[in-house]
């Protein structure tokens, strides 16, 4: 943990400097946070929920929070759980809803990316949640393994059989559609 | 640690080319300014969210001291009102008992004691000696009246 990171974990466990602290927290993790949750819920509106509630949750449970972790693992993994609650939820719904279809937008230039994208995005959606959480975390926001165990709670071993299983299923998906 | 890294992406190379040759972005965008704000809509969610709280602890906790107190008023009462009771209780068996002496019949008396008692307790004052077995004239009862002082006119009337 760096020293930045210890002393905006200080400050927001300080009544006094609390509310500055939570703005720069929300200002730095908001994007890379906000990224993964779409990516797991599949729109923005569901997205934008979630986010919020992972950032009310780090507002009340900082008090509790032990630095035995990252901070950034640590809103990993509360954002992580926010999503699959969700997700669990939305299925439980009989009308359940998650758009497959507005999940991915492109982002690169070019109709081959464009293609490459969406088909990505669509073979997400074939993925367990748990596995789409695993390939998320590792593939697009590029944590290690060692990471994602503090964030799943799940053993590295178990990460890495997660992690090939759903690019083998990508890559199936990818080549057939 | 590094090669372990290196045979692993070899691995993915391997298993996925269309995912590892070139990293694929799939970050859908938000809305034009939804960053700006994002701080303000949590912050005013945490407020709102801690006003009802408050108000739902306000609440308890009135609740809760409305019925302690009703609890330690009740108890308070009834400690206060067990003195009056046990009195109470003494003072209607008393009054019970001497209604059922003044309207006890003389045959429930009976029932309580018997004839021959009500003889013996005669014959043990000695009335019959007294006032039965004495024989007196007219001249004696009035010699006693009057040294009873009873009324004279009734005197003349014996007379």
């Amino acid at each position: 943990m760096y020293s930045g990171e210890k002393e905006l974990i200080k400050r927001l466990k300080d009544k006094k400097s609390r509310n500055a602290a939570f703005d720069l927290l929300v200002k730095t993790y908001q994007q890379p946070l906000y990224y993964h949750i779409r990516r797991m819920v599949g729109n923005h509106q569901d997205a934008d929920d979630v986010l919020q509630n992972t950032f009310i949750k780090v507002w009340r449970f900082i008090g509790d929070f032990k630095e035995e972790s990252k901070l950034y693992t640590w809103l990993y993994r509360i954002a992580s759980n926010e999503a699959l609650g969700f997700l669990r939820a939305q299925r439980a719904k009989p009308s359940g809803n998650v758009d497959a279809e507005t999940h991915v937008a492109a982002t690169t230039d070019g109709p081959d990316g464009d293609s490459i994208e969406r088909k990505l995005g669509a073979a997400l959606q074939t993925l367990p949640d748990k596995q789409r959480q695993v390939f998320d975390l590792k593939y697009f926001s590029e944590l290690k393994y060692e990471e994602i165990s503090e964030i799943t709670g799940t053993s590295v071993g178990a990460l890495k059989a997660s992690y090939f299983h759903a690019v083998k299923k990508i890559e199936v998906f990818l080549k057939t559609h | 640690m590094k090669k372990e890294e290196n045979s692993e992406n070899e691995f993915l190379q391997e298993l996925s080319p269309l995912l590892f040759d070139k990293r694929i972005a799939v970050d859908a965008e938000p809305p034009a300014g939804y960053f700006d704000g994002l701080t303000d809509q949590i912050t005013d969610k945490i407020i709102a969210e801690d006003g009802r709280n408050s108000r739902g602890r306000t609440k308890i906790i009135q609740f809760v001291n409305f019925r302690n107190l009703a609890v330690a008023a009740g108890i308070a009462v009834i400690i206060a009102l067990i003195p009056f009771f046990n009195s109470n209780n003494i003072d209607q068996t008393l009054r019970s008992e001497l209604v059922i002496n003044t309207d006890t019949e003389i045959s429930e008396l009976n029932e309580y004691i018997d004839e021959s008692d009500l003889y013996s307790a005669f014959e043990e004052n000695e009335f019959s000696k007294t006032a039965v077995s004495e024989d007196l004239n007219e001249e004696e009862i009035i010699d006693y009246l009057i040294r009873e002082d009873y009324n004279e006119e009734l005197l003349i009337e014996m007379r």
